[in-house]
């Protein structure tokens, strides 16, 4: 029972992480490799008002969003969206944004080996044993995966719910037919990217409360990010969230009943098992 | 009500269209005919602001010059477009699909009445409101299509070979669709076909292309008498009759 409730409190964060790059890739169509920078970018400002100010992580990510949202709004802006405008094809802007965002992400960890160093960083968040059914969990991994439910619902209910997040879906869908129906596509792709930098930088503040990271470990999580993006579909939220508690539930299975070393080796068999058995992801139609 | 002058669409070095020209009254119906290659889908797509090729000439709607407008202001201008291949959002519900045309600052005010209106045009539709459009035949894409077109409160509604792939019974309902589009809505419908039995029968004039120039232009009588049309377009049809 307690590997069940560990993975699924893993997977709970994990699905915050990859929604960001969901709807980095899935309406804006840009395959963000330098989404996991973002993540320790969130998780190192969370770490540095804790220890400059004891200021709570879960009121950081009010001040980490609005600065990541702006952050990659300019990135898509400046970098990405030229790469947009003179793609010919879907396949030509995926080569072009794999590459750019690839040598962006080591720029993010260059300057952030200047600012923070190269050492690990972590703090003592709530880390405290609280009891479910009998076992102990600890309450920073608990309170990060809420955070995570809240934020993942809020987004699945603004994105069903609301005429925005109709177009965001329109956009994901068919950004051709978009176009058609009056949505300015360039504006609001840019917002989503913007938004899935957001969330994934929030994902780092809240993932920071319990793990220790240092500035390169964000090519981790954004091969994280990119398994259960494929493994839930591309722009299928709710895909998403079943897929990083799946992620989340393998992790821990292999790391409590095999070899905690082979976590990373069981998460990436996984993913070549997906792109080979079912490429258009879990919930996804084959495609013709 | 919409002026076409000399429009010319090329891709690299081809040239889809040669400075064509058409004029659209309001509330009426305008076909452009012919054969595949002609140009017709690159001049409304050229109108509607998606065209990839390069685009010069004048399109004046109502006086004022929309070309080079991005696509998303042109639809709020009051130009809606159902392009070939009908580009409704097929992993969505029929409700979705007509929300969304309902998206622009244009349409909202009259969201309601627009839907109601397109229940009436399209009675299927209220049935399958929850229905994936990707999972309806192609005559009810194409209703999902034009209703949703209708729900951006169009001054002018451009179809892209509206009845292809249909048969006769669908065929017909669509010509009588298209008729209450300009009768009872009175917007004016610019509309692309090869199927001349269909469109001569619902058309106030037909502007005729072949190879991107426009040979004809007249009411429907007119161009059937045209000589140059007869050779054209008519000529191969009327042969094989």
């Amino acid at each position: 029972m307690d590997i069940v409730i560990t993975g699924l409190v893993l997977g709970g964060t994990y699905a915050l992480i990859a929604m960001g790059l969901n709807l980095q890739y899935g309406v804006a169509r840009i395959m963000n490799l330098a989404n996991g920078e973002i993540l320790v970018a969130g998780a190192f400002a969370a770490f540095w008002f804790w220890t400059a100010a004891q200021l709570s992580p879960l009121l950081t990510i009010f001040l980490v969003a609005p600065v990541a949202y702006v952050v990659n709004w300019l990135i898509y802006v400046i970098i990405l969206r030229p790469l947009v405008r003179r793609a010919k094809s879907r396949g030509q802007l995926e080569v072009d944004a794999i590459l750019t965002t690839f040598g962006l992400g080591f720029v993010a960890v260059g300057l952030m080996l200047a600012v923070m160093g190269g050492d690990y960083f972590s703090y003592s968040y709530l880390s405290v044993p609280v009891m479910l059914f009998g076992e102990p969990y600890g309450l920073n991994r608990i309170v990060a995966f809420l955070a995570a439910v809240v934020i993942c619902g809020a987004l699945y209910l603004w994105l069903n719910r609301s005429r925005a997040g109709l177009a965001i879906r329109a956009i994901a869908t068919a950004p051709a037919s978009a176009r058609l129906v009056g949505i300015d596509v360039p504006r609001l792709s840019a917002r989503a990217f913007a938004l899935g930098g957001a969330v994934t930088a929030v994902g780092g503040a809240l993932i920071s409360t319990f793990l220790t990271l240092d500035a390169s470990t964000g090519v981790i999580f954004t091969l994280k990010a990119l398994v259960i993006v494929i493994m839930g579909g591309v722009g299928d939220v709710r895909g998403t969230i079943v897929a990083a508690l799946l992620l989340g539930l393998l992790e821990t299975f292999v790391a409590v009943l095999i070899d905690p070393g082979l976590t990373l080796a069981a998460a990436y068999l996984l993913f070549v098992l997906i792109l080979l058995f079912r490429p258009q992801g879990l919930f996804g139609r084959r495609t013709t | 009500m919409l002026e076409v002058r000399a429009l010319s669409v090329a891709y690299g070095q081809h040239r889809a269209l040669d400075g064509a020209s058409v004029r659209v009254g309001r509330a009426e119906i305008v076909v452009i005919l012919g054969a595949n290659g002609a140009g017709k889908s690159s001049l409304l797509k050229a109108v509607a602001g998606i065209c990839e090729g390069r685009v010069a000439g004048e399109v004046l709607l109502d006086g004022g010059d929309i070309a080079g407008m991005a696509p998303h202001r042109i639809v709020d201008q009051g130009v809606a477009l159902v392009p070939e291949g009908r580009g409704v959002f097929g992993d969505l519900a029929v409700e979705e699909n007509l929300a969304l045309g309902a998206y622009g600052p244009r349409a909202r005010d009259e969201e309601a009445g627009n839907l109601d209106r397109v229940m009436a045009l399209f009675p299927k539709l209220g049935e399958r409101r929850r229905q994936v459009v990707r999972t309806m035949s192609g005559g009810e894409q194409q209703m999902v299509a034009i209703g949703r077109a209708m729900m951006s409160n169009p001054r002018i509604l451009m179809l892209d070979e509206p009845v292809a792939g249909m048969n006769r019974e669908e065929t017909e309902d669509m010509a009588r669709a298209i008729l209450d589009v300009r009768d009872e809505w009175g917007v004016t419908v610019l509309l692309v076909e090869h199927d001349m039995g269909m469109v001569m029968d619902i058309s106030d004039h037909v502007c005729v292309l072949n190879f991107g120039r426009r040979i004809a232009a007249g009411t429907p009588a007119e161009v059937r008498a045209d000589e140059e049309v007869i050779r054209a377009y008519l000529g191969a049809s009327r042969e094989a009759a």
